[in-house]
């Protein structure tokens, strides 16, 4: 069968869109729908619409319809996590230095603030419309990746896989109607209607300036707020789509190896822990 | 004859070693991350996946 494909950065990650009989302009349309997304839903642009929802902190704020069923993910993430995977840790992200995008390299970070409140306790969501706490932030990075792979999916048609820096969910049969060969640690996987995505410490890490300085990176344990001490380095999950499959993937490395095992096994489909 | 064969062999052998050194030096100067894992994990795999043989089209990764 005829495959497309189209690869292309955004969200700070390569992206590989690949579909079955699907004409290359709606993978073209696809690629600029997520840009679009990533202009809208990074932190790291001032004029984008998260920003000015974090920047609007203590007061109502019209949302998109996106940014709504994205902020919804995140409560739900938070819920269905035990509260480790938690996007209200902005202002822990910030205070280890990870101010902007670290092809421009981290900056001096501050002091950690203390652990951030629980979730439903700093975010009300409503029909068009968000309020932060005063003095709080979201940052839904991972998140975000998974979300709008799964929702791509589904806009792209029956036979499609949609790869957005590695949170991916595969819809249909692929290519030869086996499932789509995807790799999972190492191993060939053959998805169908199933996500996967995989958390890591090591890839986003980096020492803090001076003689001897620490390794920090940059996912937090909102239990402490500061960078998770964790002994997993890495977790890949496959379950029913890509944003479960990115929340379970960040709980079970906030967990580390002893309680990975049993938080994943009524949850997920596949997994490594490394 | 003989002497002028252990020249060659041992200027082999020493070029080898220096080769070694130096890509030794190298990869230990140009490490990534070295909190990176060192080998693929073991993946554990519910009856609702199945493995396959084909080289993966795309893979999840850290990013």
């Amino acid at each position: 069968m005829s495959l497309e494909e189209i690869r292309f950065e955004a969200l700070g990650s390569d992206c590989h869109l690949l579909t079955v009989r699907l004409p290359a302009a709606r993978l073209r349309r696809a690629q600029g729908w997520v840009l679009s997304m990533h202009q809208r839903l990074s932190r790291f642009l001032p004029d984008s619409e998260l920003s000015r929802l974090n920047a609007a902190a203590g007061r109502w704020s019209g949302v998109s319809d996106e940014l709504e069923l994205l902020l919804r993910a995140a409560l739900e993430a938070y819920e269905s996590s035990g509260g480790l995977v938690h996007a209200g840790v902005l202002h822990s992200v910030l205070a280890t230095g990870y101010t902007r995008s670290l092809v421009e390299g981290p900056t001096a970070g501050g002091g950690p603030p203390p652990p951030p409140p629980a979730l439903p306790d700093m975010l009300q969501v409503a029909p068009g419309r968000a309020r932060l706490r005063l003095g709080t932030g979201v940052d839904l990075g991972g998140l975000a990746k998974g979300w709008l792979a799964d929702r791509l999916a589904s806009e792209l048609g029956a036979n499609c896989l949609v790869n957005l820096g590695g949170d991916l969910f595969a819809l249909g049969a692929g290519p030869d109607g086996r499932g789509w060969p995807v790799g999972v640690a190492g191993a060939t996987l053959m998805l169908r209607e199933q996500g996967a995505a995989t958390s890591g410490t090591w890839r986003r890490s980096w020492r803090t300036p001076g003689r001897g300085g620490r390794l920090v990176h940059h996912l937090i344990d909102p239990r402490s707020g500061r960078p998770a001490a964790s002994d997993l380095t890495e977790v890949s999950v496959v379950s029913e789509s890509a944003t479960a499959a990115e929340v379970h993937a960040k709980a079970a490395l906030l967990l580390g190896s002893a309680e990975a095992p049993r938080y994943l096994r009524p949850r997920a489909l596949a997994w490594s822990l490394s | 004859m003989l002497v002028r064969e252990l020249g060659l062999k041992a200027g082999a052998a020493a070029l080898t070693l220096a080769a070694a050194a130096a890509a030794a030096l190298y990869v230990s100067t140009h490490v990534r991350s070295r909190a990176a894992p060192l080998q693929p994990a073991v993946v554990t795999v519910s009856p609702a996946v199945t493995t396959g043989e084909a080289a993966p089209i795309t893979s999840t990764y850290v990013s």
